[in-house]
């Protein structure tokens, strides 16, 4: 569904070279680019309906540079749009207004790690995967695993608050969340929090967290590092229909029980990922389960050392996976199968993980929706949410974070045939409107970008957006800094389908 | 803060509180709940409108298949913990007491402060460390801001990244920026048991070394203090004072490390013989504590550095590394023998009163608070003057949220 963009003009070229000029930003090459060809790969995120080229994308590697490309284009009028690994779900990243996008790819070291005090200090660039690899040697892990944690940036997790698997029991972002630097859109430099994280005072870190950079470019994290748990029991169950493996999941967080992940894919995921990894999965199952718990594990024989030794008797993790069976048992589990096997546990994972590449190979396009609703409410909602894509003729599939009540409908469609988008766009709206209308909230994790900006009326009223308004003017009072993302405005040019304005509407006044 | 001439306004509901604000002209809010920490300043040549949140103190909604619940800000801790336990559920935070002893006038136990209170001075107490933190427990938020419109924030679900977080935002804001009206909160199944383990350390160092090993020990601790030698040799439980070391000077007292657990009795009392074990802890000498003793050990610790100082004297908070505790602890014991602090080792939280303080005292303390680059926040007597810190950006959010002051200005920021 793409539109074409605006061709080079003077003006870009002429952005190009102020740009270049920006010491140390052209140097070694590539440090801009703005060649139509070159910027294809720049109109969008995961979510792929809307595209829209920025004028230039810009790859910075340091906060001054970072500094002088926002008092650049502050003096231009133009849009400052922050860049990770552009593997955000909801086009956070498209240009919906003439601007730049500011790449934070190689801003990328590790500037400090502090295991005594349980922090690190990481550039926004650095990937998810890279800071728990770069403690791997130490009892030590940073917690929030998102699927995309191979690619996805610390300073893209910060703008989405991004959760993951594991974040029933360990939280997401901002609880790992200890302080940032960010560049506002005036190029001041600010600090919030720190090593020590929050004490007092307004939490402007907490506030910031998941804003999508619409209000400063995040340039320096501080996060917390997370023992890692040393000992596992990691279970699948097989139901026959959805509803009782959602009832099984209520009944687990009901009991108290909070196990580290618990996730859950629907019949046609199910088939999807056997096909794709062959995992011995039934085909013929409607709904899967898989239940992670973890910890210590001291009476079951972690040792001082770390390590687990022999068990020589029943452990909390086994009393845990006992309950949790007996739990997906009384909801009429087809199979149970638990255990410790580290290699099955990673197989399991890794599926898990992979699952949405996966559905490459039934769809060409889909698109996830990331609603969230309260965990007593699943067994209704799941299916409610394939009656409505039955409606609108699309094919839907689930895999998602079942602990956390946070569903992610995969909806199928043909990019190529804009009927079949429209569809699709038409589906996530009923849903997301429905989960709300059930206690939810439109986006569990992925972020509102510009895909969900309809939707925040279900949940808010004018005055609470007018409010959130207000609060993002004390920071960007022009808005230029990724405008018209993460809260609607009346003037929004956003047309989901055709993103494209090159006439952009006024900016706001300064407050 | 200068006092009101009228007594405080008290609505019942959330309509009628925002209704109180935006009616009261151009005079400053003053909300009080609890007595909560005297984070701001009044203008005293302003007149002050008093609005009491004691009435609004109902539980509105609860999920306990959900594990959540709304409540009214007015409502205390202790209401609220015995609705939870009706459903085993608990909400895991142990505040320390607030505006004086316990029984003196303006004193509230833990159990008596609002969670609006709690909220919006970032009011926490041991149990931060392993599970209560309000980033984490605080899901959604009604707030009325400056021109008494009633907002809504976050969501009944454990994730939410729809709007801006303006409830993290109020998190520790001291009521400056909005009045919390209404909290949802994620709450959490009771632990069946709690154990603790008490280290005696000999020195500053060997403490700071033994958190050190505990931090890096497979278990995982509910809590995790240092508390003063000084200090703990007046626990009430009748236990001994940590021994100060052979020939130590100032600065190199004894201290009484405190490892806390919650759980399964036996998981507790398993990661009790862990961190006995650990071969730092196997020279030190220690007592475990069961259940009952435990609770009795940690409220203590949330509510000995409240005594009441005298007109000379502080009740302070620091916030420091957690490497920087164990030294800290000491240093600020040796300024005086009036002086009682403890900390919460791992979260680099220090609590703590000198009851009485010479002007030369003083200046040492805030000469150790500069050298530790600790963030220090005055919760009673005369402020000291903390270090620069960066402002600029709750500054700014203030003059656009607050243009006219109305909610007052930070004592501390």
């Amino acid at each position: 569904m793409k539109t074409m963009p605006a061709p080079p003009t003077p003006a870009t070229s002429d952005l190009h070279l102020a740009l270049e000029n920006i010491t140390g930003l052209g140097a070694g090459g590539g440090g801009v680019i703005s060649h139509p060809d070159e910027l294809i790969v720049y109109e969008c995120d995961g979510f792929t309906i809307p595209r829209a080229r920025p004028l230039a994308v810009v790859f910075p590697r340091t906060t001054g540079q970072i500094v002088a490309v926002v008092n650049l284009l502050r003096q231009r009028n133009l849009s400052i749009i922050p860049r990770g690994s552009a593997t955000g779900l909801a086009g956070g990243i498209v240009a919906v207004t003439p601007g730049v996008q500011v790449s934070l790819a190689r801003m990328n070291r590790i500037l400090e790690i502090d295991l005594r005090n349980r922090c690190a200090l990481v550039e926004a660039g650095v990937t998810n995967l890279a800071l728990s690899q770069a403690v791997a040697a130490s009892p030590y892990h940073y917690a929030p695993d998102p699927s995309s944690q191979r690619a996805s940036t610390i300073g893209g997790n910060v703008a989405t608050n991004a959760g993951g698997l594991h974040t029933l029991k360990y939280g997401v972002t901002v609880n790992h969340l200890l302080g940032l630097e960010l560049v506002l859109e005036d190029g001041s430099v600010h600090t919030v929090g720190g090593p020590g994280g929050h004490d007092f005072g307004p939490d402007l870190a907490g506030l910031i967290c998941g804003t999508e950079g619409t209000l400063g470019l995040v340039t320096k994290v501080w996060c917390r590092l997370t023992p890692k748990p040393v000992a596992f029991r990691t279970a699948l169950a097989i139901f026959d229909n959805t509803r009782n493996a959602c009832q099984t999941v209520a009944d687990i967080i009901a009991a108290g029980i909070i196990p580290a992940a618990m996730e859950m894919m629907d019949g046609p995921m199910v088939r999807i990922v056997e096909e794709a990894f062959h995992l011995g999965f039934p085909k013929t199952a409607q709904a899967a389960l898989v239940i992670e718990v973890d910890g210590p594990d001291p009476v079951g024989g972690a040792t001082a050392g770390g390590s687990e030794e022999k068990v020589t008797r029943a452990s909390s993790l086994d009393e845990d996976l006992a309950a949790i069976e007996a739990l997906c048992r009384k909801n009429n589990a087809a199979s149970f199968q638990g255990g410790r096997d580290p290699q099955r546990r990673a197989e399991l994972w890794s599926a898990r993980k992979r699952a949405f590449g996966a559905i490459g190979r039934i769809s060409p396009s889909y698109c996830t929706q990331d609603a969230c609703v309260p965990r007593s409410k699943l067994p209704e909602v799941i299916d409610t949410l394939a009656a409505i894509c039955s409606r609108h003729g699309l094919r839907v599939t689930n895999v998602f974070h079942a602990g956390d009540g946070n569903v992610h409908p995969i909806l199928m469609y043909d990019e190529s045939d804009e009927d079949s988008a429209r569809r699709a766009l038409a589906a996530s709206a009923e849903i997301l409107r429905y989960c709300v209308s059930v206690g939810g909230t439109v986006t569990g994790e992925h972020g509102v970008g510009i895909e969900k900006l309809a939707h925040l009326d279900a949940m808010f009223s004018p005055a609470d957006l007018a409010s959130m308004h207000t609060i993002r003017s004390a920071f960007t009072p022009t808005d230029l800094l990724n405008p018209f993302k993460s809260l609607p405005r009346p003037d929004s040019p956003v047309d989901l389908l055709h993103p494209t304005n090159p006439a952009p509407p006024a900016r706001k006044a300064p407050h | 803060v200068p006092p009101t001439a009228t007594l405080p306004l008290r609505p019942t509901t959330t309509a009628d509180l925002a209704a109180r604000i935006g009616g009261a002209g151009d005079s400053h809010i003053r909300v009080s709940g609890s007595n909560s920490l005297p984070l701001l300043a009044f203008d005293p040549a302003r007149p002050i409108t008093e609005v009491s949140t004691l009435r609004l103190n109902k539980v509105l909604e609860q999920s306990p298949p959900d594990m959540t619940v709304a409540v009214h800000a007015g409502i205390t801790l202790e209401a609220l913990q015995r609705q939870l336990a009706w459903q085993d559920q608990w909400l895991p935070v142990d505040p320390p007491v607030v505006g004086g002893a316990v029984g003196a006038l303006g004193g509230r136990t833990p159990g008596q402060r609002t969670i609006g209170g709690l909220v919006a001075t970032n009011s926490l107490g041991p149990l931060r460390f392993g599970i209560g933190d309000w980033r984490l427990l605080v899901l959604g938020m009604k707030w009325i801001d400056a021109s008494g419109t009633l907002l809504s924030t976050g969501s009944r679900t454990v994730k939410n990244v729809a709007g801006y977080a303006a409830h993290r935002l109020l998190i520790g804001s001291g009521g400056a920026l909005g009045v919390i009206a209404e909290v949802t909160l994620r709450t959490f199944a009771r632990p069946a048991d709690e154990q603790c383990l008490i280290l005696f350390c000999e020195s500053p160092a060997q403490a700071e070394a033994l958190v050190a090993a505990v931090l890096l020990a497979p278990v995982t601790p509910a809590y995790l203090q240092i508390v003063g030698g000084a200090t703990f040799a007046a626990n009430p439980l009748n236990l001994p004072p940590p021994p100060a070391a052979s020939g130590g000077g100032q600065g190199d007292r004894g201290m009484a490390v405190v490892v806390g657990f919650l759980g399964r009795p036996d998981t507790c009392r398993a990661q009790i013989d862990l961190v006995r074990r650990l071969p730092l802890a196997q020279s030190i000498e220690s007592i475990a504590q069961t259940a009952a003793q435990a609770g009795r050990l940690r409220l203590w610790m949330t509510t000995e550095p409240a005594i009441v100082p005298d007109a000379s004297g502080i009740g302070f908070r620091l916030h420091v590394r957690s490497s920087q505790v164990a030294a800290l602890v000491a240093r600020l014991e040796a300024l005086s023998p009036d002086l009682w602090v403890v900390s919460e080792a791992a979260s680099g939280v220090l609590r703590g009163t000198l009851r009485q303080a010479a002007a030369a005292q003083l200046e040492a303390f805030s000469s150790i608070v500069r050298e530790n680059t600790a963030r220090l926040l005055i919760t009673q007597g005369t402020p000291v003057r903390p270090p620069a810190q960066d402002n600029g950006l709750a500054a700014r959010l203030k003059r656009t949220l607050d243009p006219a002051s109305r909610f007052g200005s930070w004592l501390h920021l």
